[in-house]
Order: C-alpha cells, then structure tokens, then sequence
C-alpha cells in the first residue's frame, strides 16, 4: 500500500514530464503499461481497509467499545439478500456500461465530433504525430 | 459544560426542528426530481416530451438528493440511537431505497446514449420506479414509526430488533406510503406544469389535480385511523436536561393517543390544516394554470403533512411496539450537549450558504424547457 503510493507519485511525475514533453504517443510499451496500472489503486484501497480493520481488533473504539457488543442484530439471510442485491445491481450496471464504453470506442472520435467542423478545432485527435519535429518545423 | 450558551433542552429541541427542516427540504426539493420520475411515463408520452422532462430535473436533481443525505446525517450526529435502532431494523427497507435510488443517476446518464426506443424506454422505467419506490418506501416508513417498531433495549443499551422486511407493509404504513406517493406526484406535476408548455403541461395538470384529490382523501382517512390506533404516551415526569437513557421513562400506550398533542397544544392543528390548505391551492392553481402558485401550494402541502406527522408524535421519535419503554424520545436519544452545540454553530454557518448557493442554481436554470431548447444544448440529456 505505502509502496504503490510512492509509485503512484512516480508515476504521476513521469507522466507530467512526459505529457508537458509532448511525448504522449511515442512510447507504445509504456502506453500499455499505463494501462495496467488502472487497478492499483483499488488494490491500495482495499489493502488499506485491510490493514485498518484488522489492525483494530477485537475493538471498535480502542478501549471503549468492543467488536461484537458494536455489531448489529443484522440476520444472515438480511446479509446475503443485501449483499446479492448489490453485486446484481452492479453487474448488470457494468455489463451496460461496458457495452456503452466498447460502443463509444469502437464509433472512434472522428464520426461523433469530426463530421462537418473544421478538423483543427478538435484538438486532440489534431495533435501531431511527432509535435518535437512539428515544433522544429514550424 | 457551563460554558455552552444554549442549555442542552434547547439544542434539543432546535435539533428535533432542525431535522424536521432536513427531512422537509428532502421531500420538496427532492420531491421535484421524484414525482418528476413517477410521471415520467404517463406524462411524456414521446420521446421528445421525455428529454424535456429529463433536462427539467436533470441539472438540479443531484443537489436535491443531498437534503436525503444531510437528513441521515443529522440523525447519525444528533440522535444516534435513533440512527442505530431505525437503520438496522429497517436495513432491508433502506436497501430497497438505495436500490431505487441507484437506478436514477444511470437512467440519466445512459437514456440518451443509444437511440433506440426500447433501451429509452428501460431507463424510462428505471427512473420511475426510482421515483415511486423511495416515496412509497419512506411513507411507509413514517406510517411503521406510527405503529412503533418491533425493538427492544436491553439495560446496557443493547439495541434488539425483531421484526423483518415484510412484517412493514402493515395495512396502515401502506396508507401512508401512499400518502407520501400522492403528495410527491402532486409535486411533480407542478413542476412539469410549471415547466413546460402545451399537451404535456396539460397532461400534468390532470394528474396533478387528481393526485392532489387523492392524497387529501387518504390524508383525511390516516388522521380518522389515527385516532383507533395505540398511541405511546409518556407517563413518568420528563426531565428534558436528563442524560441519554431511553430507559429511564415509562411509557403507556393509549387509543387515540397519537392525537392527544393536538388536545393539548391546538395551534399544532394548522400542520394538518396547512396541508389540506396546500393541496387545496395546489388543485386550483393547477386548474388555473398558475405555474407558481401551484408549486407553492404543493411545496406548502409536504410542509404540512410531514409536520404533522411530525408533531403527532412529539417527543417520540421511534416509539417501541414490543416494549414501549424502550420508545426514543428526543429528550432521551439525542448525543452530548457540546456535540449539539458544536453542530448547531456549523449548521447556522453552512445551511445559509447551502440555500444560497442552491437558490443561485435555481435561478440559473429557470424558464420553461421545450424541444427548441434541447436543440440549442448541446448538453441536454
């Protein structure tokens, strides 16, 4: 957890030379690596939930209230009907958002915004390839 | 604790006001984008008439969503016992709530993104039923505090709930569940009639009128049954200085008993009076088609009934069915004098800045929305 912070401060430092460079699209094995970064800071979240509920035990308020007299009179069944309708909900949530977001991609950035404008007005897809050689050039 | 100006009866009871304030505000703001969704299908019936009503909520519900939430949290901080009994013992109804709620950020969101009529037509019935359920759910949550919740207190506190989701949908809850419906749609008439122009507005209206009717008549028929149900009175003297102990009181439950404050105190019969009032300038301002006066009306109308739902039960907040001493009363579930204070300082900084800021929004975004409208916006929903 406390390393993938560190990395992610890195990161972020590397990101912001690079971006401020203009070297976005030149390093395609760094792109996909950017990629899979995408999950670490859940994986940091949840490592430290993990650390701070374990790390408390057996006490809610350290010294004042212990875990079990704190729990709720909650049902199991209350549990694992709330639990299923949650990961339901947001399964099928996902599954829509995932098809939105393959549609979205798979339409390209030309169709919805490059239709009639002037192409330099969309300044993303207008970027150069090489904007060094394009600086030098100009 | 000398140094506190206010005495700790007083925050109590500027407490019990204050969340009575949230709890409104949640129900006339909120209220809008609710019985907006709940109309949603009758109302509009093309898919034009529907993004009008989607861009009518759409910039200003999510704020509106923030009173249900400020309301929770008012309870969590000020009253933490009711926070603890009523969130765990309704933990299925609160899950059905959220559930609900959940469905209208993506009904928003995901509606416009594919044009195709069945997919609009899904997020359309999403939205409503995220408008009907949460109004349906939270009457029938009131009508159950009515009736007291089946929990019980054991002597170091120990909170005991032994009712189930199903043992709610008692007769009585239901009506007032359909009350909070009635009063909710009638609120979001006035705002598509407000709003909009031409068949859709008048569409509105009808329902509006009807809604308004409707929800007299069964507000009329939940004051008469209040009166042949088991009321809880404090018997024991109440000292409304005494620490936090719910336990300390005792409690007698007498027929009609919900009604004895308004024998007591008459001047908390113009709550009931109020509402009818409301739904009366509602009905005929709708009729009229006076766009303000019938959201005013119907504003005023929520202020009344949830006020006399409110003062119905003072000082009660959840009474107990099962064991009735264990009933919790603002003076004996709140959370520390200093805590109360120190809250009551930030709510008087932050509330006003809050309303300012949310008034700021309203004008922004006022005037009628029509397809021309939706045209010109590229952003529109």
């Amino acid at each position: 957890m406390m390393g993938l912070g560190f990395f992610f401060i890195a990161f972020f430092g590397v990101w912001f030379y690079r971006a401020s460079r203009g070297w976005i699209e030149t390093n395609r094995q760094f792109l996909w690596f950017s990629v899979f970064t995408l999950p670490l800071p859940w994986i940091a979240i949840e490592s430290g939930w993990f650390i701070a509920e374990f790390g408390r035990q057996p006490w809610v308020v350290e010294g004042v209230l212990p875990t079990f007299y704190a729990a709720s009179g909650l049902t199991v069944l209350d549990l694992v009907l709330s639990l299923s309708f949650f990961v339901l909900l947001y399964t099928a949530l996902l599954i829509v958002m995932v098809f939105l977001m393959i549609r979205t991609v798979k339409a390209g950035p030309k169709d919805k915004f490059l239709a009639a404008d002037d192409e330099d007005d969309f300044v993303i897809a207008a970027l150069p390839k090489n904007p060094v050689t394009q600086e030098l050039g100009s | 604790m000398s140094s506190i100006p206010l005495d700790y009866q007083t925050l109590r009871l500027i407490w019990w006001l204050l969340l009575g304030v949230l709890l409104i505000g949640f129900a006339i703001m909120g209220g809008r984008d609710l019985g907006v969704g709940a109309l949603l299908p009758f109302a509009a019936r093309t898919d034009d008439e529907r993004r009008i009503l989607l861009n009518l909520v759409g910039p200003t519900w999510e704020g509106n969503q923030v009173w249900l939430i400020l309301g929770g949290g008012a309870i969590f901080a000020a009253f933490p016992p009711l926070y603890a009994v009523s969130f765990s013992g309704f933990y299925l109804a609160m899950l059905v709530i959220l559930l609900a709620l959940i469905l209208r950020p993506v009904g928003f969101k995901f509606r416009g993104k594919v044009e195709d009529l069945r997919w609009r037509a899904v997020w359309d019935w999403s939205l409503f039923v995220g408008g009907v359920v949460p109004s349906l759910i939270m009457g029938v949550a009131v009508g159950n505090v009515l009736l007291g919740a089946p929990f019980h207190l054991d002597d170091t506190m120990r909170i005991f709930y032994t009712g189930n989701f199903l043992g709610l949908l008692m007769p009585f809850a239901l009506l007032a569940g359909l009350v909070s419906v009635g009063m909710i749609v009638v609120q979001g008439a006035s705002v598509i009639a407000g709003r909009t122009e031409g068949a859709m507005a008048e569409r509105a209206r009808t329902y509006g009128v009807l809604a308004a009717l409707v929800t007299a008549a069964l507000f009329a028929l939940a004051g008469f049954w209040l009166g042949f149900l088991p009321g809880h009175v404090v018997t024991s003297v109440i000292d409304p200085n005494s620490p936090i102990n719910p336990l300390s009181k005792t409690v007698e439950l007498v027929t009609g008993g919900w009604l004895n404050n308004y024998r007591l105190y008459p001047w908390m019969l113009s709550a009931p009076i109020i509402a009818f009032a409301g739904l009366a300038v509602a009905a005929i301002a709708l009729r009229g088609r006076a766009r303000t006066l019938a959201l005013l009306g119907s504003s005023t109308a929520i202020f009344g009934i949830i006020s006399t739902a409110g003062l119905s039960l003072f000082p009660f907040f959840l009474p107990s069915a099962t064991q009735p001493n264990s009933g919790l009363t603002l003076w004996d579930a709140s959370s520390s004098h200093l805590t109360l204070f120190i809250m009551l300082l930030m709510t008087l900084l932050f509330l006003p800045i809050i309303i300012l800021y949310t008034g700021f929004v309203f004008r922004v975004m006022r005037g009628t929305v029509s397809t021309d409208s939706l045209s010109k916006n590229p952003n529109a929903y």
